[in-house]
């Protein structure tokens, strides 16, 4: 019924022995004190050996895709269990884009927490002006992917045993212009994964614009047209089709630059919520036919409580108040909150709860980005994390971290913790290595790099340094790491839906690695329990099919392997 | 890789999001002890001390009168002036900023000179500037409803906690009871914050005072979709409709929303599909911004002004607007057309015939200018 992944068995064994003895750890108290001083968040780009900058080849002509970039992705590309890092890179100036010169893309490999560039040997250092990053086993070959996206033509990079091959015309992928944004997701539950690309506007380099006070200002979206976004159907065989005009997307343009995967009517299809710039917000819900149809005004999630729409950049879908049902929260431009719809089931859509949950004040100053939704003291509710910078100038920061003209556009980022479920509160002194840096950032990826059962967090930043940070949050209770596994179907089970049932909470959670802004996290689920030894899993595997699977220990990471389970019907 | 090192912590305590006790909050608790004064003056005080407050301060350049100078001694030491980074502005802009922050200089205690230095600087959208200077025109000037009307505005945009911008709304309504706008704006900064209760009730006193003021019907029903009563959302949303609102999208976006939760799907849709194809904006009556916007000297947003004048035939005035952005914007052949054009409607030919004959050469395929430069010719050889 369950495997333990290899590398793991290092930290299963330490793991289960105070649960075996059936014995809570012996607190000493003065390393609990110590510990108490400790930042939740630990910046260990350093010590780690990350040394990257995102570089946009401004030329001071203020050109709209140098402040736009930036995307990260945790990838464990040589399937070794541990999880690397790739990093997007600008190129030289967006006015004149073009491939080639030394700005490319980054790939690192994890050894032991140390990370060693190894770009050159891998092939993963596309040239493109860089966006994002989608990772994805679109082969079922059980090894992992990559999708970039560019300010320019994207990119489709097959994983050949660590090695990776442009494959992008042979699978028929064309996606010119400027992308953000894309997702693997198994749209019709054929067992392949698909790709949505989100992509943002025809820009063009000649348009100058100003701001308010006449000053040389970074254009916005609506100085250019709207471009619809992409849907790439996977036909197998490594080849792909182009249904964006099929399944209804291409009727629409709008300045796209988030997007989840997620089943958002409960219907058991997986959906779209893409976040757009300036203009509403679509909820493509899938039929099941291959078509979709947008429902974002009627459900609530096109625009704000006001009837507005914001400046949309990065969404991120989770049950953040563990009524099992998939909330979305959307970042945005300064003087505008982010968003959050709470999702209220039963057909009635969604509501703009923001000011209730408390997430509007602390977000009204800043321009939100990268956000991911995570348990970081593994306490049983998902927390959120957010990084900022803005894209309108204002007087430069006398505290950035960078010097002008970026000190113009960085911020702070943003931590809350979830207290229950239906309030946050930010938690900047906990979280201070991770929300003090003023930067103009933008990816934000989730991933387990250390392998000890709690997430970490990859940041990207322009004109500024990668940043990792390692989770050191002191643990609320027990946890589990789910990896699920599905031999007949897309091999990560990418839109599979968890349900945990222990320590009295049941806990929703869906398989994903494309949320954020630009960035693509690890698969793996994390999931606080309390004080249970053991929870209670129900999966229900992309194609609709569920499974039970019982008695999977506190303190472990375990896979889930489809047809090992208890069928429910 | 060994595993770190884990203890249990106990949690500190967690507590409400609420917002500290701001300065301004304590400020209009002060005023609130005070307010028995305004109610004393009366109506015809008030009204007449706002006609007044109305021509100094919101006229762009501050007035000689110092009404901030019998202020209270004991309110907080001057802060240092603003100075913006003017370094990349157009040179209307910064010389613009430069006068209001001179009338500063001149008279550091006063209310006015302190407002309308934030008005320049609110107006160019550098909102730390206004802020401060808002705040400033509060302590010397606490009875103005203005100043924390337009601090409202601004924080919220310098990021304000919701709560916090209520209370500058609730401060300007309690000195300015008849402007529905202030009680609108405070439905709006409440429904932000979360306080539906009030934020309803806010939205009713805008009501109250102008009952056909489509945008506060439409706050109140949103408030009312927020708090889970559709068909209340329903009525005040197709009050808002029948009020002028049936081509706004917002109104039909919470319209639909409000439908498809009572299960009127088709309705729902209907209005869904109605709302791609409308205007976002629905016209918020508000002389205080609209006097805001008005100060902005940038060449776009004088350009964009002269324009309208144009079209409205008040070429005078689009001249004066055309001035200013030739500024900044010399060799553009829009400048020249524009200036031409204006010239010429005034009858001044002469003058307006090389700048159209400018605007030809440096857009020597634009059949507008083209089309206007002949008929000068014509008329001047005529």
């Amino acid at each position: 019924m369950i495997r333990v992944s290899r590398p793991k068995l290092a930290v299963i064994a330490i793991c289960l022995a105070p649960l075996l003895s059936g014995c809570e750890s012996t607190d000493d108290p003065a390393a609990t004190a110590a510990l108490s001083d400790t930042a939740w968040l630990v910046d260990v780009t350093a010590a780690s050996g990350l040394d990257f900058t995102y570089r946009s080849g401004a030329t001071g002509n203020l050109h709209m895709p140098e402040i736009m970039g930036a995307g990260v992705a945790f990838i464990d590309y040589d399937s070794d269990g541990d999880l690397d890092i790739y990093a997007t890179n600008g190129n030289a100036s967006p006015a004149t884009p073009s491939r080639g010169g030394d700005l490319g893309n980054r790939l690192y490999r994890n050894d032991d927490g140390w990370f060693t560039d190894v770009t050159a040997e891998s092939g993963l250092g596309d040239t493109g002006y860089g966006m994002g990053v989608a990772v994805g086993d679109y082969d079922n070959d059980g090894d992992s992917d990559l999708y970039v996206t560019n300010f320019g033509d994207d990119r489709l990079y097959r994983n050949d045993g660590g090695r990776f091959v442009d494959v992008t015309a042979e699978a028929g992928i064309v996606a010119p212009g400027w992308s953000a944004s894309a997702v693997w997701c198994d749209y019709d539950r054929d067992g392949r994964l698909d790709l949505y690309v989100t992509r943002y506007v025809e820009y063009r380099a000649d348009k100058n614009c100003l701001d308010s006070a006449g000053r040389p200002a970074y254009c916005g979206p609506l100085e250019f047209p709207p471009v619809s976004d992409l849907l790439f159907h996977n036909l197998g065989e490594g080849r792909f089709r182009d249904v964006s005009a099929i399944a209804g997307m291409a009727d629409v343009r709008a300045a796209g630059l988030g997007v989840v995967c997620e089943d958002l009517d409960d219907d058991g299809w997986p959906d779209f919520y893409v976040a757009n710039d300036a203009y509403s917000n679509q909820l493509w819900l899938n039929r099941g036919d291959g078509t979709f149809v947008d429902r974002g005004v009627v459900l609530g999630v096109a625009f704000n409580v006001h009837g507005e729409p914001e400046a949309g950049m990065g969404v991120v879908a989770a049950d953040f108040d563990n009524d099992l049902r998939p909330d979305l929260f959307v970042t945005h431009l300064a003087a505008e909150t982010n968003t959050y719809y709470k999702n209220l089931g039963e057909g009635r859509g969604f509501t703009d709860a923001t000011g209730q949950v408390g997430l509007a004040a602390s977000s009204m100053a800043l321009t939100g980005f990268g956000t991911v939704a995570f348990d970081v003291e593994l306490d049983g509710d998902l927390d959120l994390a957010v990084v900022n910078g803005r894209v309108k100038r204002t007087d430069p920061r006398a505290d950035a971290g960078v010097g002008e003209p970026w000190s113009w556009f960085a911020e702070p980022n943003l931590f809350y913790l979830n207290e229950g479920g239906n309030l946050f509160r930010t938690a900047a002194a906990e979280t201070a290595p991770f929300v003090q840096p003023v930067e103009i950032t933008r990816g934000l990826a989730l991933g387990d790099y250390d392998a000890d059962g709690d997430q970490d967090l990859l940041v990207g930043n322009i004109e500024g340094p990668l940043r990792l940070y390692r989770n050191d949050a002191p643990r609320s209770g027990r946890w589990i790491v789910l990896r699920l596994s599905d031999p007949g179907g897309n091999s990560a089970a990418i839109g599979a839906r968890v349900t945990v049932e222990a320590g009295g909470m049941r806990q929703m959670r869906t398989v994903t690695r494309g949320y954020s802004y630009l960035s693509s996290g690890d698969t793996a689920l994390h999931v606080g329990i309390g004080e249970a030894a053991f929870a209670a899993v129900i999966v229900r595997w992309p194609d609709g099919a569920s499974e039970s699977f019982e008695g999977i220990a506190a303190d472990t990471e375990t896979t889930l392997i489809r047809g090992n389970g208890i069928s429910i019907r | 890789m060994s595993r770190k090192p884990r203890r249990k912590k106990k949690r500190p305590p967690r507590q409400a999001a609420a917002a500290p006790p701001s300065r301004l909050t304590s400020t209009a608790r002060t005023l609130r002890k005070r307010g028995g004064v305004a109610t004393i003056a009366g109506g015809v005080m008030l009204l007449a001390g706002l006609l007044l407050v109305a021509a100094l301060v919101l006229s762009d350049n501050p007035d000689p009168e110092d009404k901030g100078s019998g202020a209270d001694p004991g309110i907080a030491a001057t802060p240092t002036i603003p100075a913006p980074d003017t370094r990349h502005m157009e040179a209307p802009v910064r010389r613009r900023l430069e006068l209001a922050r001179s009338g500063v200089e001149r008279k550091p205690n006063s209310g006015a000179a302190w407002g309308a230095y934030g008005a320049i600087c609110d107006a160019h959208s550098l909102s730390e500037c206004a802020e401060v200077c808002y705040t400033r025109a509060i302590a010397l000037d606490p009875q103005d409803y203005r100043w924390f009307y337009l601090l409202a505005f601004v924080s919220e945009l310098r990021g304000a906690s919701p709560d916090q911008v209520a209370a500058r709304y609730e401060e300007a309504s309690r000195l300015e009871p008849r402007l529905p706008t202030t009680f609108y704006r405070l439905g709006e900064a409440l429904t932000r914050a979360g306080r539906l209760d009030e934020a309803s009730a806010a939205y009713g006193r805008a009501i109250g005072i102008d009952p056909k003021l489509a945008v506060a019907h439409r706050g109140l029903g949103q408030v009312a979709l927020a708090r889970g009563d559709a068909q209340a959302a329903v009525t005040s949303l197709e009050r808002a409709v029948a009020l002028g609102a049936d081509r706004n999208a917002a109104t039909l976006a919470s319209l639909a929303q409000a439908q498809m939760r009572l299960g009127n799907v088709v309705v729902a849709e209907a209005n869904a599909a109605r709302v791609a194809g409308v205007s976002a904006d629905l016209p918020v009556p508000d002389p205080v911004r609209a006097r805001i916007r008005e100060m902005n000297v940038s060449s776009a947003k004088s350009a964009t002004r002269a324009v309208r004048m144009i079209q409205a035939g008040r070429y005078d005035a689009a001249l004066e607007q055309m001035r200013i952005v030739e500024e900044s914007r010399p060799d553009e052949p829009s400048t020249h057309y524009r200036i031409g054009l204006c010239l010429a409607r005034l009858g001044q030919l002469n003058e307006a015939l090389p700048r159209l004959e400018r605007a030809a050469e440096l857009a020597p395929d634009n059949e507008v200018v083209q089309r206007e430069l002949e008929r000068v010719r014509g008329l001047v050889g005529g």
